[in-house]
């Protein structure tokens, strides 16, 4: 029998090139004619490139193919080729399909395994993932040699299986890396076939994001947007403190002084979550800072935030955040003064924003 | 015969206006790869109305007011026992004036039973911070007769020339403008009381206390 794989044997005397090649058409005439052809594990990628085109085609020098995630980050944001299933605030899987074909196995066909052979350098901050699929994404961690490989099935001559290869990049910090780090996927057929490694590489980026929401847990008052610009609508406010607040989750405290007293101000405030979110830093919190950039247009309505609902001051202001993805409880209130005048009149539908920035690391 | 008086208080508006605008030094917008820092914006939303209050308070030398100091919206002042010719022992708090016709005989045509008090008032959000007033009396129970028993207010002082009637069922307006509210209040010292005129009939006095309730209404600008 005759196996029709390509191989070297660097320790014989070194033949002629014409009986070289005479040797190797003979055995490929022979194989032609017997109805046998080279085996060979086709790798191609539809949505990411394989390099070198030919991978796992007959022949020398390509057994060893790479393609390429190209950036990525651990809260899936920005534009990427692969697929992205956001997974937050756990971590961000990067996904594309890759077709293995067989050929030259005859109608048996040939199984297929798949496994990690080299793994990433950062492990605590990525590893890799599969389905079986061109649309799968409930994906199961690929096994890392020397665990048992994982089946990728049976494909029978000529045909091909897709395997959809994710590689999970993890929302966590405490180890600061950016950079570029690969994994090696090394796709064995029995029956003799050959093994294909295609080494899978990526650039990691750092990763910040900041969400505010509604505090449900504490009936605050509903925070509009799930992504920036957020928007909170207090209501009808005055400086007397005179009524209920009109809106759902606010609260209102008067401030009174003087005798007979009268009222100072009023503060109407509501609690809300702030999300801090970012991925691959040394530290394990951020600082978040609070900023009026645009003020009200009346002398005296004053921005005011609080960690505990009872104390309260005027922005800036600045907290630390909690791990990443961890929702952090604050206050954000209006001070009405008791004033009259211009400047201090009344108004429907005042807005004022306020500028949240999220700086992480080192 | 007791005199019970009881005060009320109330009014509110709203205005309208414009808004504003600014600017931020920039950060990348939220979210953001490849940095360490990012910003998001809240948007924040108010409604500011215009709003009055108005509470009694006793003068020093006044009669006790009920409930004085809270956001009541009634409390009660009580004049104590008054006659129409101003004799005997009437309340410490309450000054008596009577008004006697030309003599001789000088006959006593009614009695003024007068007690200065306090009404404090806060506006905001209006242009000026300035209120002005009106009192509306209900008809004195008990003592009915026709002239009887008049509510009477002034600005200053007890002497009967200087008080204003109030007729039941009407607003009347207390000639009082407040100074502008600065933000602290504004605190006017009035006098009320009742004129009892001398004559006799029936329901000209009662064994019970004779009350009106009187309903002041402000109005800021």
């Amino acid at each position: 029998m005759v196996r029709c794989v390509w191989s070297a044997k660097p320790n014989r005397r070194p033949a002629s090139r014409i009986w070289l090649a005479g040797v190797a058409m003979a055995v490929a005439f022979f194989c032609a004619t017997a109805g046998w052809a080279a085996k060979t594990l086709t790798i191609a990628g539809s949505t990411l490139a394989v390099t070198p085109s030919t991978c796992g085609q007959p022949g020398p020098g390509n057994l060893n193919c790479a393609t390429n995630y190209g950036n990525v980050n651990g809260l899936g944001v920005g534009t990427s080729t692969p697929s992205l299933s956001n997974n937050q605030p756990t971590s961000a899987i990067y996904y594309a399909p890759f077709t293995i074909t067989a050929g030259g196995f005859g109608g048996g066909g040939v199984t297929v395994t798949a496994q990690v052979t080299s793994n990433f350098t950062h492990t605590s901050l990525f590893d890799a993932q599969y389905c079986i699929g061109a649309t799968c994404t409930n994906f199961s961690a690929l096994p890392v040699a020397p665990a048992t490989a994982a089946s990728l099935g049976n494909i029978t001559n000529g045909n091909s299986v897709t395997l959809t290869l994710a590689i999970e990049v993890k929302n966590v910090n405490g180890t600061a890396f950016t950079g570029n780090d690969s994994v090696a996927i090394t796709i064995t057929g029995n029956s003799g076939a050959p093994s294909e490694t295609l080494t899978a590489s990526l650039n990691d980026q750092n990763a910040v994001q900041l969400v505010l929401s509604t505090n449900t847990g504490l009936s605050g008052a509903t925070i509009g947007g799930t992504t920036s610009p957020f928007t909170l609508n207090l209501g009808n406010v005055n400086g007397l403190g005179v009524g209920s607040p009109s809106v759902a989750g606010v609260t209102m405290t008067k401030s009174s002084a003087g005798t007979p007293s009268h009222v100072v101000s009023a503060n109407y405030s509501t609690p809300y979550s702030v999300t801090a979110s970012f991925c691959h830093f040394t530290t394990t919190t951020a600082t978040v800072s609070m900023a009026v950039t645009t003020p009200f247009s009346r002398n005296n309505l004053t921005i005011q935030d609080s960690s505990n609902g009872t104390s309260f001051s005027a922005l800036p202001a600045s907290f630390t955040s909690g791990t990443t993805g961890t929702a952090t409880t604050r206050y954000v209130g209006v001070k009405v003064t008791h004033a009259n005048g211009a400047g201090n009149t009344s108004g429907s539908g005042l807005t004022a924003t306020i500028t949240y920035t999220v700086t992480a690391g080192p | 015969m007791k005199v019970f008086k009881t005060l009320l208080l109330v009014a509110i508006a709203v205005i309208v206006i414009g808004m504003p605008s600014s600017s931020f030094a920039a950060t990348a917008a939220c979210p953001a790869a490849n940095a360490a820092s990012c910003t998001s914006t809240l948007t924040l939303t108010v409604t500011v109305q215009t709003a009055v209050w108005m509470q009694f308070y006793a003068n020093a030398s006044g009669c006790a007011i009920s409930a004085q100091n809270t956001d009541l919206t009634t409390g009660t002042i009580d004049l104590g026992n008054a006659n129409g010719l101003g004799v005997g022992t009437a309340s410490s708090c309450v000054t008596v004036t009577k008004v006697t016709a030309a003599g001789p005989p000088q006959s006593v045509t009614s009695a003024y039973y007068v007690t200065p008090y306090d009404i404090f008032t806060q506006v905001s959000g209006f242009a000026n911070g300035t209120a002005t007033f009106t009192a509306n009396p209900t008809a004195f129970t008990n003592v009915t007769a026709t002239g009887a028993l008049t509510l009477v207010e002034s600005a200053s002082g007890a002497a009967a020339a200087s008080m204003t009637a109030l007729p039941a069922s009407t607003a009347t307006s207390l000639g009082l403008t407040t100074p502008a509210d600065t933000g602290a209040g504004q605190l006017s010292t009035r006098q009320i009381g009742v004129k009892v005129t001398h004559q006799n009939g029936a329901n000209t006095s009662s064994a019970s206390a004779a009350s009106t309730t009187i309903t002041y209404t402000i109005t800021a600008t």
